[in-house]
Parts: structure tokens; C-alpha cells; sequence
């Protein structure tokens, strides 16, 4: 190929890149945690607990190093002016005393114990495998596709006292009375 | 010459200036792009849902990330298909790092590194809608060109995994495996008419509308058409007055339509396909009178799959599903020579995956399938007609030993009609060093059994060969992947695929065609894939160089294989998501054709697409394209039917527009 032609290719192509002016664009794809993570953010805000007691607020989580990374990231966040908190738990009294605890599918077994240890008391409980809302737990996280939603056990949040946002069902994939 | 660089400038500016035209236009989006905790925060739960998550589901039959899928997998979303308007899933696989397509204007037939012999039918390649295969019973041809029988809008992605996957998906998926992954059907009730036009006089439309009736079942309908009359055509080895000085006119036209429908409710769905398709061969293919329109194809293909989710869950799934795929073929050569073929194959599967203790994850499955018809025959009073059946049994377990590394092992057992059985290992080490970084090294072999068409035609000019017997690829695969934030992603690769008794097109002394088992090669290659995401901005580069001969006096390894292949995508935002200028650089190195005296130089061919969503009105995208914008003359080689055709005609420039209007 003569040189004149691959000089003409570049320039047309570098156009595209370099000639128009610069934007920003509403991200389309994450890493499956740090979309999680963010998800859970979210929870937090539009769950109102009872008694918002302590100055900090407390997210418990039991899972894996990406799970630590992404959860990591909302250290310091806010939530209804109080700063989060993340710790990793793995005993029931680690869990009693926090404002939300998630725990990932990998941790299933544990999220078991770890439920039954907060059942009816004020603790938002976020999860991600099959049968943990018939549990007593409160919002599952779902694959939809290639994207993330959740199912809402509206009956369990009830039982502990916490109010939820009705924004919050009307996105939910599912909820259960 | 002169002329052709001025019109090639007056191009070159046209594009730059549209360029800066919409760069003055565009204001600044509010959101921002990157997928980290802190830029996913000042989105809505609304926009959160919208996000999606990198996964592929066809690498192990069970949705995994692609760092630690056992394979080299690329994903291309709907959106970069909708972005760089491409308009048949050729065109798609075309873009695609180590992939080429080569149409000989009648049908497009898939080459990977370096490896697409003029005269073979797609059939090393498994594709499939859904999971539901393509291939048919008698040809075993994967379609991608019109007669793929899906509409591309209704593409949610296409998972494109290299290297033999016979040890889960059996015969057919002997070099890689296209899965193509149709939309979601929509929550609410939503409709969108589509219409595209090119000065190629190609036109296209189609309407789609689904939703959630009240009972909960979910719907999704579809339907397409296209038509275009075709290039006039001109082929030196028929330039004489007697065959119209080498101009075929009116011979080279496609016209056909397709219906889609896809059905949920709770635990069961359904989807099924149709398409009829007709295509003027302009070739004088088959010793056909040349300049002759009536000389065509006609496809027709239906397809269906019912199947019920009896588990499901992160943990464990179990999906059983009932099937069929049926394909009609007709040519019509002029001055009155006809054939035909009927395959219909149905089939059960059942197949699923489970999370065992001591960080397993097995996944295995039976497939049964039946040939009920497997028919062809020809107006010279060939008639063949026959059936069978196909047992494949599979299982594959991957054994996570530490946290970052895993051993994966597959197995499957095929026995086919005519007693033939194969057996294929698979086996994967991927080994995660850092966070973002993955070694893989990828065994597999495959096997392919002759199909009908090999095996069986006797049609006019062909001659069987009772000995045909199955050919095999072994392949060994190196690969280094590194992600960082889901916006860099660089893969290297290093490759030998051993193809050893390969079915091969012959003609013997009496100048009739034969298939033999008479070829083997070996191909050796590296290839690399680097894309990036910046803020409004995508880039995506791959380059193949392999080399392939033959061993034992294999005569057609350099036939259609070019040493290098390059990939060029950039993707530009101009007013955040709305509106997207992209553009495409496809470079192949010069390929043999069959003729030793033609040689087709090197081709770059260059794309342009700009295209908005929702920016002129809500619901409404636009999109204009420049198909081969250097307006670059190239051929492809074409098989012996053609000949003394060897290389045949590409289209050059061509400028496109498309609407659709979602409601």
C-alpha cells in the first residue's frame, strides 16, 4: 500500500478521535462488583432505619477480595449526613451491631448464620443467591440479562421496623408483601 | 489514478469536515463515563439498571467473567453494532480481531486465522441464535451473510469464542463458536419500525414490538425484508462479445424476509425463526450460461426451541430444551439445471451446571438429535433421501485450586449415524498472578464428520467417495489477557492448530468433483487484541499474523490465508451517548486464490458511521454510513465452481442511511 493512502487513512481516523471537541459519557458498563457496590449504596439511602443512632453508618459484608475492593470504595460516602463504614464480618455479634449487612454468593453458607442472627432486628440485609429472601432476607440482588436488578422481600423489611422509599419497589424486579 | 485521488480527497474532506461540523455542534453530557464506585454514585437506580456487567455465558455453557472464562472470547454488544452500522452478522464477524469473510456473491463464508478454503461451506463453524444451532443436516452451513435468518436490531450480543469447542457443543464447533444472543423481551409494551437505504439500492425494514400481556407472559415479535437489485458486474475472463464483454447486469440481486418471535412465561420459553431468501449468482457459478439472472439460489430456514428452566439460580441450573432447525436449499442454473436439499433436525438437550464443594463447577449435559429429513436431489433424477441421529454426551468441571487458579477439564462423546464416534478432551489452566491478569493455556481438539453434501451428492458433475471419513484440528493456544477497570483490555495470544485428514474439494481425471481426506496443514500465529475506554472515546486494535502450510504435499494451505490480518475501531461521542461518530479500518495481507496465476493484492477498507440515539427526537436514532470510504477495489477469492473466475468483485463506495423510531 503507497505511503499517500496510509497517511490519508491515519488522518481521517485520528479526526474522529482528536478533531471533535471533548465530551463525557454516561458509563455503560462496570465491573460487576463496583456496580453491586453502588447498588448498595443506594439501599442504604432509601431504607430508613428506625433509629438512626451511632455517627457513623455501618455496612458488614461477608465475601471475597472483589467484594473488599468494591465495597471499599464507599467508605466515607454518605448516607442521611453519616458516613459509611465497612468492615468485614464473620461472627453474629459483628453483624448486630451494623446498619447493613451483605453477603455474597460465595458466602452463602455463612449468610445463613448471619442471618438468623439479625432476623427482626433493624439491619438492612442485602444478598445475592436463590432462596435468601424465603429466608427473611430483604433484597437480593439479580442477574438480568447482562445487567444487575433485585427483588424486594417488602414483608421482611416490614418486620424490622425499616422504611423503604416506594421509588425503590417501583424499580424492584419483584416484591414480595 | 489522478482521478481516483481527487475523488478520494474530496472524500477524505467531506469526512473531515463532518467531523467539525458536529464537533461545534455538541454539548457537554452531564453524566460521566468509566464504571468506578465513585463515577457509578451519581447515577439514578434508574441508570444504574441500564449498566451492563462484562460476563460471556458461551465459553462454559454458565455465565463467568471473561478474564476467567477458559477461552479467548470476544463480546460485541449491541451497541457497537448499532455504532459502526453493520448490517449482516458477516459484517460483525468481519470487524472482529483474527476473523475475515470471504463472498463470492452468492453466499459469505467465514475464514479464522488463516484458515478458509475456497470450495468449503461454513461448517467449522458453529452459529447459533439463543444456543438453538444453525448449522443444517445436510450442508452443516452456518449462514451470516442475508441469510442469516435474524434481524441485527435485535441482537443483545454477540459472544465470539475462538478455538475448538466440540467439548461442549459437538460437531461443528471445530474452529470457533459465534453465539449470538437476542434483546431481552421488554417489561412495558414497546414497538420500533426500522428502514434503511443505501446507493447500492439496498433497502431494508422491519418492525418489532413486545411487551407483557396480563397473563405475565412476555412477547416479542419481529419481521424484516430487504431487496436490492445488485451491481452490475464485470468479470475479464467473459469479456467477449458472445458473454456481453464480461458484464454481468441484473445478476447479482437478493431479496427475502425474516420473522422472529420469542415468548417467556415463569420457567418456560419459546422462540422461533423463519427466513426465505433468494440470491442472483453472477458468476456463471457451475457451469451456468453466463449474464443469465435466472441463474439463483433460494434459501429457506425455520427454526424453533422450547425450553423450560428447571433450576435456576447462582449455584446450580438446570435447562432442558426440545429444538429444530430445518433449512431448504434451491439453485437454479441456467440454461435449466436445478437441485435442491431438505434437512429437518430435531432435538432434546438437557443441560446444566452446578457449584460442588471444594470450589467445583461441573457442567454437563446429553444432546440427542435426529436427521428426520435429510433429502437432495437434482432434475437429472439424483434423489437421495436418509436419516439419523446423534447422541452427544458431555461433562466439564472447573476446580478453582487457589483463589487464582483454576483448572478447568472437559470431555465429550458424539456417536453419529453411520457408526462413526469421536471422542474430544478439552482442558484450560487460567492462572490470575495479579488483579486484572490472566495466563491461559487452552487444549482442545476437534473432530467433524463429513456431512450429506461430502459424503452423499451425486448430483451433476460430483462423484462420491464411500471412504470419506471424519478430519480432525488438535490445538494448543497461550494466552495472556490483561484488564484494568473494564477500560483496557489487552490479549495476546500465541497459536498452533494441527489440521490433520481434512475433507477437501478435488477433481479427479474425469474432471468431476470429489471430497477426500487429503490434506494437512499446520497453522502457526500470534495475535493481539488491545482496546481502551476513555472518557467518550473507544478504541479497539487487533492484529493476527499466522502461517500456514501444508504438510505431506497438502496443496491449498496458502489458498484464501492471508499472513496478516489488522482490526481498527475508534468510537468517538460527540454529545455523550447520543450522538457517536465511528470508524473501522479492516486491513488483509495479498491471498492466493485457486488459480496459481492470480494472487489479490493487500485490502484496506475503511468505514464511517455516524449515528445518533434520541438526540433529534426521543425514541428516534439516525445514522449515516460510508461503507468502503477509500472506495478500494477488492476481490475475494472465490472456490472452483467459479472458475475460470478466480477472484471475485467486492462493492466499493457506499453511502447508507438508516432510521429507526422506537415507540
Amino acid at each position: 500500500m503507497n505511503c499517500t493512502v496510509w497517511s490519508n487513512i491515519c488522518c481521517i481516523l485520528c479526526s474522529i478521535l482528536f478533531v471533535v471537541s471533548p465530551v463525557v459519557a454516561q458509563p455503560r458498563q462496570a465491573v460487576e462488583y463496583d456496580l453491586k457496590a453502588v447498588f448498595i449504596l443506594n439501599f442504604a439511602r432509601f431504607v430508613e432505619l428506625p433509629r438512626d443512632t451511632g455517627n457513623v453508618y455501618t455496612v458488614c459484608y461477608a465475601g471475597g477480595e472483589q467484594v473488599r475492593t468494591a465495597l471499599g470504595g464507599l467508605r466515607g460516602k454518605l448516607v442521611r449526613t453519616k458516613p459509611v463504614e465497612v468492615r468485614e464480618c464473620t461472627t453474629a455479634e459483628e453483624v448486630r451491631s451494623a446498619n447493613l449487612v451483605f453477603i455474597s454468593a460465595s458466602e452463602r453458607r455463612l449468610g445463613r448464620e448471619l442471618l438468623a442472627a439479625v432476623r427482626d432486628k433493624a439491619v438492612l440485609t442485602i444478598a445475592e443467591h436463590e432462596g435468601f429472601r424465603a429466608q427473611g432476607g430483604m433484597i437480593q440482588l439479580v442477574p438480568v440479562h447482562n445487567r444487575i436488578g433485585f427483588k424486594v422481600n417488602l414483608a421482611a423489611i416490614r418486620g424490622a421496623g425499616l422504611r423503604v422509599h416506594p421509588q425503590l419497589l417501583k424499580l424492584a424486579q419483584e416484591v414480595e408483601e | 489514478m489522478l482521478k481516483q485521488g481527487l475523488i478520494f480527497s474530496r472524500l477524505h474532506l467531506a469526512a473531515v469536515s463532518l467531523c467539525i461540523l458536529f464537533s461545534v455542534s455538541v454539548s457537554v453530557a452531564d453524566a460521566v463515563t468509566g464504571a468506578g464506585v465513585d463515577e457509578l454514585e451519581k447515577l439514578s437506580i434508574e441508570e444504574l439498571l441500564q449498566v451492563e456487567v462484562l460476563k460471556v455465558y458461551g465459553a462454559s455453557r454458565y455465565e463467568q467473567k471473561a478474564l476467567e472464562a477458559p477461552a479467548n472470547v470476544t463480546v460485541i454488544t449491541a451497541d457497537t453494532i448499532r455504532q459502526f452500522g453493520y448490517r449482516t452478522l458477516a459484517e460483525v464477524l468481519q470487524g472482529t480481531t483474527g476473523l475475515y469473510v470471504s463472498n463470492d456473491r452468492n453466499y459469505q463464508y467465514l475464514g479464522y486465522r488463516g484458515f478458509s478454503r475456497p470450495g468449503d461451506y461454513n461448517t467449522r463453524v458453529l452459529v447459533m441464535i439463543d444456543g438453538v444451532r444453525l448449522n443444517d443436516a445436510v450442508f452443516h452451513q452456518a449462514p451470516i451473510g442475508f441469510d442469516f435468518p435474524l434481524d441485527l436490531r435485535l441482537v443483545e450480543r454477540i459472544e465470539v469464542i475462538r478455538g475448538p469447542s466440540q467439548a461442549i457443543y459437538g460437531n461443528n464447533a471445530f474452529l470457533l463458536v459465534v453465539n449470538v444472543l437476542t434483546r431481552p423481551i421488554p417489561q412495558t409494551r414497546q414497538f420500533e419500525a426500522d428502514l434503511y437505504q443505501d446507493t447500492r439500492v439496498l433497502t431494508m425494514g422491519g418492525i418489532s414490538g413486545g411487551g407483557t400481556l396480563p397473563n405475565g407472559t412476555g412477547l416479542l415479535l419481529s419481521g424484516s425484508l430487504f431487496h436490492t437489485p445488485g451491481s452490475n458486474l464485470y468479470f475479464p475472463a467473459y469479456d467477449d462479445p458472445a458473454t456481453n464483454n464480461g458484464n454481468a447486469q441484473h445478476a447479482d440481486y437478493a431479496n427475502g424476509g425474516s420473522l422472529f418471535m420469542k415468548a417467556q412465561h415463569g420457567r418456560l420459553s419459546l422462540l422461533g425463526g423463519y427466513l426465505s431468501s433468494r440470491k442472483g449468482i453472477p458468476t456463471a457459478a457451475w457451469g451456468s450460461t453466463f449474464n443469465d439472472n435466472s441463474t439463483r439460489t433460494i434459501d429457506e430456514r425455520y427454526f424453533g426451541d422450547l425450553s423450560c428452566q428447571l433450576i435456576s439460580g447462582a449455584t446450580a441450573d438446570l435447562k432442558l430444551r426440545g429444538y429444530l432447525n430445518a433449512y431448504n436449499y434451491s439453485g437454479y442454473y441456467a440454461p435449466q439445471y436445478h437441485d435442491y436439499s431438505r434437512a429437518l433436525t430435531v432435538g432434546s438437550e438437557l443441560v446444566g451446571h452446578v457449584r460442588l464443594p471444594w470450589r467445583n463447577t461441573l457442567v454437563a449435559g446429553v444432546d440427542y438429535r435426529y436427521g428426520a429429513i435429510v433429502r437432495q436431489g437434482d432434475n437429472d433424477g439424483y434423489y437421495d433421501n436418509r436419516n439419523g441421529s446423534n447422541v452427544g454426551l458431555f461433562a466439564q468441571n472447573e476446580f478453582r485450586l487457589l483463589d487464582n487458579l483454576l483448572l478447568m477439564a472437559g470431555l465429550r462423546y458424539d456417536q453419529f449415524a453411520g457408526n462413526l464416534s469421536s471422542l474430544n478432551p478439552k482442558a484450560a489452566v487460567v492462572y490470575l498472578p495479579y488483579q486484572g491478569l490472566a495466563l491461559k493455556y487452552l487444549f482442545g481438539t476437534s473432530f467433524r464428520s463429513p456431512n450429506a453434501y461430502e459424503a452423499q451428492y451425486q448430483g451433476s458433475s460430483y462423484r462420491i467417495n464411500p471412504s470419506l471419513k471424519e478430519e480432525t484440528l488438535y490445538s494448543h493456544e497461550l494466552v495472556l489477557e490483561y484488564q484494568y477497570e473494564e477500560r483496557l483490555r489487552l490479549v495476546l495470544s500465541g497459536f498452533q492448530y494441527d489440521y490433520r485428514d481434512m475433507i477437501s474439494q478435488t477433481v479427479d481425471s474425469n474432471g468431476l468433483f470429489v471430497y477426500e481426506n487429503s490434506e494437512r496443514y499446520r497453522t502457526r500465529g500470534v495475535e493481539t487484541e488491545l482496546s481502551y475506554r476513555g472518557r467518550g472515546w473507544s478504541a479497539l486494535l487487533g492484529h493476527t499474523y499466522q502461517h500456514t502450510y501444508g504438510l505431506l504435499g497438502s496443496a491449498h494451505a496458502t489458498v484464501n490465508s492471508p499472513r496478516n490480518l489488522m482490526k481498527l475501531r475508534l468510537s468517538r461521542e460527540l454529545a455523550g451517548p447520543r450522538l457517536v461518530l465511528t470508524g473501522e479500518l479492516l486491513y488483509r495481507s495479498a491471498v492466493q486464490t485457486l488459480d496459481p496465476a492470480v494472487t489479490i493484492g493487500e485490502a484496506t477498507i475503511v468505514n464511517l458511521t455516524l449515528s445518533s440515539r434520541d438526540l433529534i427526537a426521543k425514541g428516534l436514532d439516525a445514522s449515516v454510513s460510508i461503507h468502503n470510504l477509500l472506495d478500494r477495489r477488492d476481490y475475494h477469492p472465490g472456490a472452483a465452481e467459479h472458475l475460470p473466475i478466480a477472484q471475485i468483485p467486492q462493492d466499493g463506495l457506499t453511502v447508507a442511511a438508516r432510521l429507526t423510531y422506537r415507540f
